[in-house]
């Protein structure tokens, strides 16, 4: 590697670094919170056509779960977006830490996403759905 | 004649536009820079940079060389008219890489990359792919190498491209009246960035909007659909390295399950959203779906 290519990259990572350091800086680290509201409209845009028989919203706001008669639809917050995928009831994979319902997809794109329940009895009836 | 490295003297230019972006976009309250978001596509350019530096720019030139030396043209000199006819040509042939980019899974596959941000401001320019020198999705330009262009100037142009691609990622910038007639702004390239269904697959130029507007493929933007940037299925990382091999991860996936060639070279080449069964949907697919509930009753205004 050249001395100047060698400049080139020093002057990029330390634009990176100043450029996410002022980012931070100006209020730019934000978790969306989801509601109900606003996962309802995320699947109205992103899956129009599947109708959510029930709804898990997770305390915390950082994700919902649609449930349909054979598929889900997780909406789950990324940043300051939200993002969705559908998939099928039967590969789900799913478990219950008492409050906590942890949903994984076989999507390596998509995170272990926590739904908070707020209590034992509200997490045992969401687990009752979701079997 | 020597062509400098442009992208590599305009990266400081870049700094200085997304400082200023950055802080005009917080007092406005219009736009965003998530801080994990602009990290992750800050480094989605560097990771480029460090690619084109490590091999990606050598296998390049050499296969440009390569081509070159079976040129129609023999002795093309170089002055300024040569350049600008290079350059438009060039600009032709982009149209063409990155239609084929949004319509072919195999190319699709690295430029995914440069939409996978569902924010839409300065540094989604500097979001690039680290694999698409490897995929070959620079045979495109070959045909100017085989013209006569020397390598350096195809090479060249390419850069002067790419520069001029970084400014219209804003949202900063309305409609810029006549220029909107030739040049790609900052409202045809938003269309591009959009996944709302009217805007799927349009506005593919890189410098000159005039050849989306001679091929069909030009979208204006319109007062009442705001575009929503991002990819259809939207990731759920911010991780550098899913970002950059998630759809080769998903072609070798869907590979395996493959059961005959077609299905091989369906998965490999076929348009995005392609399966067996259609139980995908292609935006070709989502486009139809949403025109049959409706949704291109109005015609779009010219612009």
């Amino acid at each position: 590697m050249t001395g100047n290519l060698f400049v080139d990259l020093l002057v990029s990572a330390g634009g990176i670094l100043l450029l996410v350091g002022l980012s931070w800086s100006l209020g730019g680290w934000n978790n969306r919170v989801i509601t109900l509201a606003s996962a309802r409209n995320r699947l109205k845009t992103d899956e129009p056509d599947f109708t959510a028989e029930d709804w898990l919203v997770s305390v915390d706001g950082r994700a919902a779960l649609a449930l349909g008669t054979l598929e889900i639809v997780l909406i789950f917050s990324i940043g300051d977006k939200m993002a969705s995928r559908r998939a099928a009831r039967s590969s789900l994979y799913w478990d219950r830490e008492t409050e906590l319902i942890n949903i994984k997809l076989d999507d390596p794109t998509v995170p272990l996403v926590g739904l908070r329940a707020g209590s034992t009895d509200i997490a045992a009836e969401w687990a009752r759905l979701l079997n | 004649m020597t062509f400098p490295d442009i992208v590599a003297y305009a990266v400081p230019a870049f700094v200085l536009l997304i400082v200023i972006e950055m802080i005009v976009v917080r007092a406005r309250g219009r736009g965003a820079y998530e801080t994990r978001d602009t990290m992750a596509s800050l480094t989605m350019g560097f990771g480029n940079r460090i690619v084109g530096l490590i091999g990606g720019g050598a296998l390049v030139y050499a296969v440009f060389s390569v081509v070159y030396q079976y040129r129609l043209i023999d002795e093309i000199p170089v002055t300024w008219w040569v350049v600008l006819v290079c350059f438009i040509l060039d600009d032709l042939a982009y149209y063409w890489f990155h239609r084929i980019a949004h319509e072919r899974r195999w190319f699709w596959a690295s430029h995914v990359v440069h939409h996978s941000s569902q924010h839409y401001n300065l540094s989604t320019a500097l979001r690039q792919t680290w694999t698409g020198k490897f995929s070959f999705s620079f045979i495109f330009g070959l045909p100017l190498a085989l013209i006569g262009f020397p390598p350096e100037m195809v090479i060249f142009v390419g850069g002067v491209n790419l520069v001029y691609q970084f400014w219209i990622h804003t949202e900063l910038v309305d409609r810029l009246g006549p220029i909107e007639w030739i040049f790609n702004t900052p409202s045809h390239h938003r269309v591009h960035h959009a996944t709302n269904p009217i805007y799927l697959d349009s506005n593919y130029a890189g410098t000159l909007i005039i050849w989306d507007r001679m091929f069909g493929t030009f979208v204006p933007e319109l007062e009442r659909e705001r575009p929503r940037y991002g990819i259809i299925k939207n990731l759920g990382t911010f991780n550098p390295l899913m970002i950059a091999f998630h759809e080769w991860i998903g072609i070798l996936k869907d590979l395996r399950s493959a059961r005959n060639i077609g299905e091989v070279a369906g998965y490999l080449f076929g348009p995005p959203g392609w399966s067996p069964d259609g139980s995908r949907l292609t935006s070709a697919q989502i486009k139809s779906r949403w025109a049959q509930h409706g949704g291109d009753r109005s015609d779009p205004p010219p612009v």
